[in-house]
């Protein structure tokens, strides 16, 4: 994030109702001679969806909900972590911070000028797959107007140069110190990163190694701006009460323009199998009891042992219903914070447990008891009355999600750029509805094997650490 | 969109807003007072209280209570503040029927069971070690302290280690007996609702809750500061710092309230272009954030500063944050800044009415902060009205660069010895480590 708030993998667990329809209107209708209407969809309450292309290729959603006073403006470039190379990673974060700089047409500080005192709240995000940029305002035509023409303008006419740099990499070194150096959690979740893998890019943060950091120059940059952000790397999506024919109109005029951009598409390795267990501890003079940190591999998001997965970390993990928060929480007080997650990404991610400890209880207590529900699971299952739990926490998560015109505007940009299909979001839920006990009895045996996991386990120090 | 008020026959309000776009309900039950109502030796007792609704009824178990929420897919939590409480309620609406009786079970029945309240002690205080890993909860804890003093409002919400192990079964229920009544309490519903249908019930459910006298609440006034005051709390190896510095500030009723919001808009409370924004962010990168806050309570709150430097620029961060803020005292804001903020703070008032939670947020702040009922329907009108000169003799009135107190959460070693030389003889020092209760 540009400001205060958090980045990192970022996670979008998302559910969508089952009985959702979806009504594709249109399709293929030649709006003008540059934009062309792929479709038009009715998606959440009054929500309707219409979807085109301009013909640089830039990808243009439109979710019309007309009672809501504000409109959400998201641009998803397809272009994260993942794409870094090896010495220059953070750059995707870095270009956060970049594009809200000077641009050719607009002076430094202009845009957050203009933006503010329209009474935007702007900010951006990046995460292993995507980066975007955001401004929710009023709805009013003069302001959709001019969001397009700031955002159309720093996808193409941003200065970059020496003085820039210098500035803003002193404020990611600043970022990563709250994120990362002085956070234990932060710590722990970078060395998971590193640990758990050999070969892909998701092997280092998303905001970058500090020493990579210090040495970003304007050359590098300038190759990532023209070869990233590019209209046919990009899609715009506009949440709330916006008119579809002025929008469009002003879309067509402001980037109807940019030339389209030679995307290097660089060859991301394939992560090879993880043949032994992997482990890892550091001592912290900063915190008062052990935590530990495991991640064992899953595949992309796309795939279908996701629901079932997501499910089983509810099942086992997440909330007081939980088997082992009920355990070791509750029963026996061994454990203050318990929760799981999966990274739904575009390539195989990490199914993450985080545990901590209560003061003087040894971390190996809750692996212990982890690993053996896992086998428990294994064995016998999940009844289904637990996986019902799971479900309705699922379907309550993914509404709650959607409360806001940013909240729908981020399910349909995740679900487009990972899954390459935003219409995932609005039916999502089906493939968590259709999960079977027999689902997570299976995938439980595929994947919780000791080969498979990466423990991050950390000490205070002056305990005896083994 | 839009909310109404609804009188149940309990004689208690029922805010609604009804919003058919997503199938979930919102509900919420209001408590007029909240920990300012502790006493210091049990302080964090009323918090303690709201989390035991939910570890027992006479109905149900802690147990029965979460697999029964579970399996509707439900949450309720208790949030306490100095000044309310609230019981917040979340269901799918298909299920609002049989949420609604959890839900009153909890808030009515609650049977502060011995052994769970043991057991929650001992979850508070391992909850303890974890926040003390946190820099930001940590900068927020000792400025609170430091600044009110034992004024109530230098009480802690969730209490403290040495106060949490003193409360005790007849203190919890004491203080849910004054509290949970019809006269202290009204509630709040935002989603797929029909109103009447949910006001027929509440006054149903709730005709069992106790009646009483509604609770008074006396708050003293302050003490008066003096000087500048640093509190340097010790942490090891901290590569970053965490900075608060503040004052006494001053409350929504105050006629320069609404001039001091433009003001502190522009100088640290706005975006980007905020003056401590540029000055430390932008020209010289020194911390990730820079901002300032006024917080209203019922009397005058705290007007706050906040930056995160990089240890090595710590000093040098906090000299620059109250030379600014001597600057901002003397001259104000300039015209440029004061048409930005005004039209920042006018125009983003759609925020405040784009959900029907929002909606109904607002009608909570009238019946809890005591604010006139036309408070947010002529919000933009009494921004229009101000001008740039009531702006800077507010700023003039209201700002005390002299007086203010200040925490640092750092390692001390890194700057301790400095601090005189680089801020006068005059600047009292008091020293903490960040394990310390007090």
């Amino acid at each position: 994030m540009r400001d205060f708030k958090k980045i990192g993998a970022v996670v979008v667990f998302g559910i969508a109702i089952v009985f959702i329809l979806i009504f594709v209107m249109t399709s293929g209708k030649k709006q003008k001679e540059t934009v062309t209407q792929i479709e038009r969809v009715k998606a959440w309450g009054s929500v309707t969806i219409h979807y085109y292309r301009l013909q640089n290729g830039l990808e243009v959603l439109l979710a019309v909900q007309k009672e809501i006073p504000v409109f959400a403006y998201y641009t998803y470039y397809r272009v994260g972590s993942r794409n870094e190379e090896k010495g220059k990673t953070g750059l995707a974060h870095f270009f956060e911070h970049l594009l809200f700089k000077e641009s050719k047409n607009y002076k430094e500080g202009e845009f957050d000028r203009i933006m503010e005192e329209m009474g935007a709240q702007t900010n951006a995000s990046t995460g292993n797959d995507w980066t975007n940029y955001y401004e929710v305002l009023p709805a009013d035509l003069l302001k959709i107007e001019m969001a397009i023409k700031l955002e159309s303008d720093r996808m193409q006419h941003m200065i970059i140069n020496e003085a820039q740099v210098t500035a803003e990499m002193g404020v990611v070194q600043n970022e990563r110190r709250l994120r990362v150096d002085n956070s234990v959690e932060g710590k722990m979740g970078e060395l998971l990163g590193d640990l758990a893998y050999e070969q892909h890019s998701y092997k280092h943060p998303v905001i970058g190694w500090m020493e990579d950091i210090e040495k970003y120059n304007v050359q590098d940059c300038l190759e990532f701006y023209q070869r990233y952000y590019a209209p046919n790397n990009a899609t715009l999506i506009l949440v709330g009460n916006i008119p579809v024919t002025e929008t469009l109109d002003w879309i067509e005029q402001y980037y109807g323009s940019i030339a389209p951009s030679q995307i290097f598409q660089k060859e991301i390795p394939t992560e090879p199998p993880q043949r032994k267990e992997r482990k890892l501890k550091i001592v912290r003079e900063d915190i008062d009891v052990e935590k530990a940190l495991y991640g064992f591999h899953v595949p992309s998001e796309n795939h279908p042992d996701i629901a079932p997965l997501d499910l089983l970390a509810e099942i086992l993990f997440n909330g007081e219903g939980s088997r082992l928060y009920r355990r070791m929480i509750i029963e026996e007080e061994i454990v203050s914070d318990l929760g799981a997650g999966i990274e739904h990404l575009k390539d195989p991610g990490l199914f993450q447990i985080s545990v901590a400890m209560r003061k003087g209880q040894p971390v190996q207590k809750a692996s212990n008891r982890i690993f053996a529900e896992f086998e428990n699971v294994k064995k016998n299952g999940v009844s289904s009355a637990e996986l019902e739990r799971a479900k309705n926490r699922y379907e309550m998560g993914y509404y709650h999600s959607l409360e806001t015109v940013s909240g729908k505007a981020r399910n349909l940009g995740h679900y487009h750029v990972v899954r390459g299909d935003y219409k995932e979001a609005l039916t999502v839920f089906g493939n968590y509805a259709r999960v079977t006990v027999e689902d997570i009895h299976r995938v439980a045996k595929i994947y919780f094997e000791d080969s498979n996991r990466n423990s991050v386990l950390a000490y205070p120090k002056r305990k005896s650490h083994r | 969109m839009e909310s109404k008020i609804l009188k149940l026959t309990t004689g208690q309000k029922l805010i609604v807003a009804e919003d058919p776009g997503l199938p979930l309900v919102d509900l919420y039950l209001l408590v007029r007072a909240g920990s300012i109502l502790d006493s210091p030796a049990t302080e964090g007792a009323i918090s303690f209280m709201g989390e035991m609704l939910l570890r027992g009824t006479k109905n149900r178990t802690r147990a029965q209570i979460t697999d029964a929420l579970d399996q509707l897919g439900a949450e309720i939590h208790v949030e306490v503040s100095a000044e309310d409480m609230m019981v917040q309620g979340k269901t799918l609406s298909r299920n609002l029927e049989k949420f609604l009786e959890i839900y009153s079970d909890i808030i009515l029945n609650p049977i502060f069971d011995e052994n769970e309240i043991e057991k929650l002690k001992r979850e508070t205080l391992a909850d303890f070690k974890q926040m003390r890993e946190d820099d930001q909860e940590l900068v927020g804890r000792f400025f609170k302290r430091a600044l009110y003093g034992k004024h109530p409002y230098g009480m802690l919400t969730d209490g403290r280690e040495s106060t949490i192990p003193k409360i005790n079964r007849k203190r919890l229920i004491d203080s849910y007996d004054a509290l949970f009544t019809q006269e202290n309490t009204f509630f709040a519903a935002a989603g797929e609702i029909k109103a009447q249908v949910l006001s027929q019930r509440l006054s149903r459910d709730f005709s069992a809750m106790k009646k009483s006298k509604p609770t008074i609440v006396s708050i003293p006034e302050f003490e008066k500061m003096e000087g500048r005051t640093l509190v340097l709390v010790d942490k090891p190896k901290r590569t970053q710092t965490k900075v608060i510095v503040g004052h006494y500030g001053i409350n929504h009723h105050h006629p320069d309230f609404f001039p001091m919001m433009i003001a502190n808009n522009a100088f640290g409370g706005g975006g980007f272009a905020t003056r401590l924004m540029q000055e430390v962010r932008v020209k010289r990168g020194w911390s990730y954030g820079a901002g300032s806050v006024i917080r209203p309570r019922k009397k005058n709150g705290e007007f706050y500063m906040v930056v995160m430097p990089a240890a090595k620029d710590a000093l040098n961060a906090l000299s620059l944050v109250l030379s600014l803020y001597e600057t901002y005292q003397k001259e104000g804001i300039s015209e440029v800044e004061f048409e930005l903020s005004k039209k920042n703070l006018i125009n983003e008032f759609a925020f405040k009415m784009d959900t029907a939670k929002k909606l109904i947020g607002q009608a909570i702040s009238i019946e809890l902060m005591g604010l006139p009922q036309d408070y947010f329907s002529t919000y933009q009108q009494k921004l229009k009205a101000v001008t740039l000169a009531d702006v800077n003799r507010a700023v003039q009135a209201h700002s005390d660069p002299k007086n203010v107190m200040m925490v640092m959460v750092g390692t001390a070693s890194d700057f301790k010895a400095k601090l005189k030389s680089q801020f006068g003889p005059d600047l009292k020092v008091i020293l903490k480590k960040y394990t310390d209760d007090d």
